[in-house]
């Protein structure tokens, strides 16, 4: 019978992985995110598929930045294996001077991911890019250019997760089975907010966190006006062609 | 500053070890025996805790019979009353199901609804929450209910309510949530515990990717006629 502990002790080693490899990355991508947020831009995370999951961390939670919104694609990654489909997709996106974008793809191989880090990074716009370095490198990337997401990235935070995001071996199924890049990613992306939400507090920036909703009145006014102030960027149901 | 969140994660995990594995194990054994009946595993949450339902379903190395229920608004509306069951209404759910809800009050309008609904269709409803905060918080919703109260097994991810690990200094808030990173590893040991079950009762062709990887073509024929037996039930759109 299989360890009901496995994925809680693959948990603690990702938790180490973060703690022992990862933290120059951590540090670097906050600070970028904090340069970008004070200079007047927004946090704009993508995931594709199940790395929404990652993307919905970043954006829109109690307590997190308020200039930041989730990226959603209408086809939730059915079409992230098509060419051009990236490049149709970034054209109805606003990203504008001082944005940080942040993608987060295990393999990074896909056509829509590379698509949109290329636009990104023409655009003059910062790229941070959650990826598996080595899950990406063993793999083929699947757009003409060749190029993989870690290529176009200005750091990269490595959840350092097998290549197909398959982590354990039960008896009697053939291939190992178990995704665990959620729960590695989280060990990434956590870190992430929170060196950038206090980092923006000390600044006195702490204006554009959320407030929790126990707030005084005057604090949920405060809020408000700083939600007016990036109404027209972060309204979410602009987000492309969202259902 | 990333230390506070290493050191969460990892009493999180102790936390979770200590307590959950017997309610996890129940979850899985309900999951693997609604498979055995023709039953699907369908995944909801709220706003962020979309996420939770994404990790049950359909991913490669993970369970076929399983389908997320989309909430087209993201939870923008999730306080408004009667969008739950709205939704619900357009929503393919049988008594041979299994409802896995993730929320962290239990207590959201919307929540509530769908596990309302689960019910009212007989189908088995799985309920990961934070225990403790759901238990002291006041239901919002006008049936008076609280989602995990309706659940055949409930999984605390055991986070106090305030869901704060990190205060900042001179802001009154509280960011970073523990108890999604707890639901997450809760729903991934699950899934484990059910293919191990599936594996045992012979039916680990529901298992997406399990006679080799997705990329070896050998496997295609025999993932997509299992596909096909589900495909009315699991579809994405």
């Amino acid at each position: 019978m299989i360890n009901e502990n496995r994925i809680i002790e693959i948990a603690r080693k990702y938790v180490a992985h973060a703690r022992n490899h990862q933290r120059e990355n951590i540090d670097l991508a906050s600070s970028i995110i904090v340069d970008g947020i004070k200079k007047g831009g927004i946090l704009i995370a993508f995931g594709s598929g199940h790395s929404i999951a990652g993307a919905l961390e970043l954006v829109n939670r109690r307590g997190g930045l308020i200039p930041a919104r989730l990226l959603i694609e209408p086809s939730f990654g059915k079409y992230e294996v098509l060419q051009g489909y990236g490049q149709r997709l970034m054209d109805e996106v606003d990203v504008r001077e001082n944005d940080v974008f942040f993608i987060i793809s295990n393999s990074g191989i896909h056509p829509l991911i590379i698509e949109m880090a290329d636009t990104v990074k023409k655009r003059g716009v910062k790229l941070i890019a959650l990826t598996s370095l080595k899950g990406s490198k063993e793999l083929t990337s699947r757009h003409p250019s060749g190029k993989k997401l870690f290529e176009f990235a200005d750091v990269v935070l490595d959840n350092n997760v097998p290549a197909l995001d398959v982590s354990v071996s039960i008896e009697g199924i053939e291939a190992d089975v178990v995704g665990i890049s959620s729960i590695a990613n989280s060990m990434l992306l956590q870190p992430v907010i929170h060196n950038v939400t206090q980092q923006l507090v000390n600044d006195g920036f702490g204006h554009l966190v959320y407030d929790v909703s126990t707030s005084s009145d005057a604090k949920k006014r405060g809020e408000k006006e700083v939600f007016e102030k990036y109404r027209d960027r972060i309204y979410r149901n602009d987000n492309a062609i969202i259902g | 500053m990333s230390e506070k969140v290493f050191e969460d994660a990892l009493n999180t995990l102790d936390r979770i070890e200590n307590s959950q594995v017997a309610s996890i194990r129940a979850a899985a054994d309900l999951i693997a025996k609604s498979m055995e009946k023709g039953g699907i595993l369908q995944g909801f949450g709220s706003g962020y805790y979309l996420s939770g339902a994404r990790e049950l379903c359909h991913r490669v190395g993970g369970l076929m019979p399983t389908k997320i229920i989309y909430e087209p608004s993201y939870g923008r509306f999730e306080s408004l009353v009667g969008v739950g069951k709205q939704m619900m209404e357009i929503v393919d759910l049988r008594p041979e199901d299994v409802v896995v809800l993730s929320s962290h009050s239990s207590i959201v309008p919307t929540v509530v609804e769908v596990a309302i609904a689960a019910k009212e269709r007989g189908a088995s409803l799985i309920v990961i929450t934070s225990l403790e905060g759901a238990q002291k918080q006041q239901a919002i919703h006008p049936s008076g209910k609280k989602a995990y109260e309706m659940a055949d097994v409930v999984i605390d991810t055991c986070f106090p309510y305030s869901e704060a690990m990190f205060d900042p200094e001179g802001k009154d808030t509280e960011v970073i949530g523990m108890s999604y990173y707890a639901t997450i590893v809760i729903l991934q040991t699950i899934t484990m515990l059910v293919m191990e079950r599936l594996s045992e009762l012979k039916l680990s062709h529901l298992i997406i990717g399990a006679t080799g990887s997705k990329l070896d073509p050998k496997s295609v024929p025999f993932v997509r006629d299992t596909y096909k037996k589900y495909k009315t039930r699991t579809q994405r759109f």
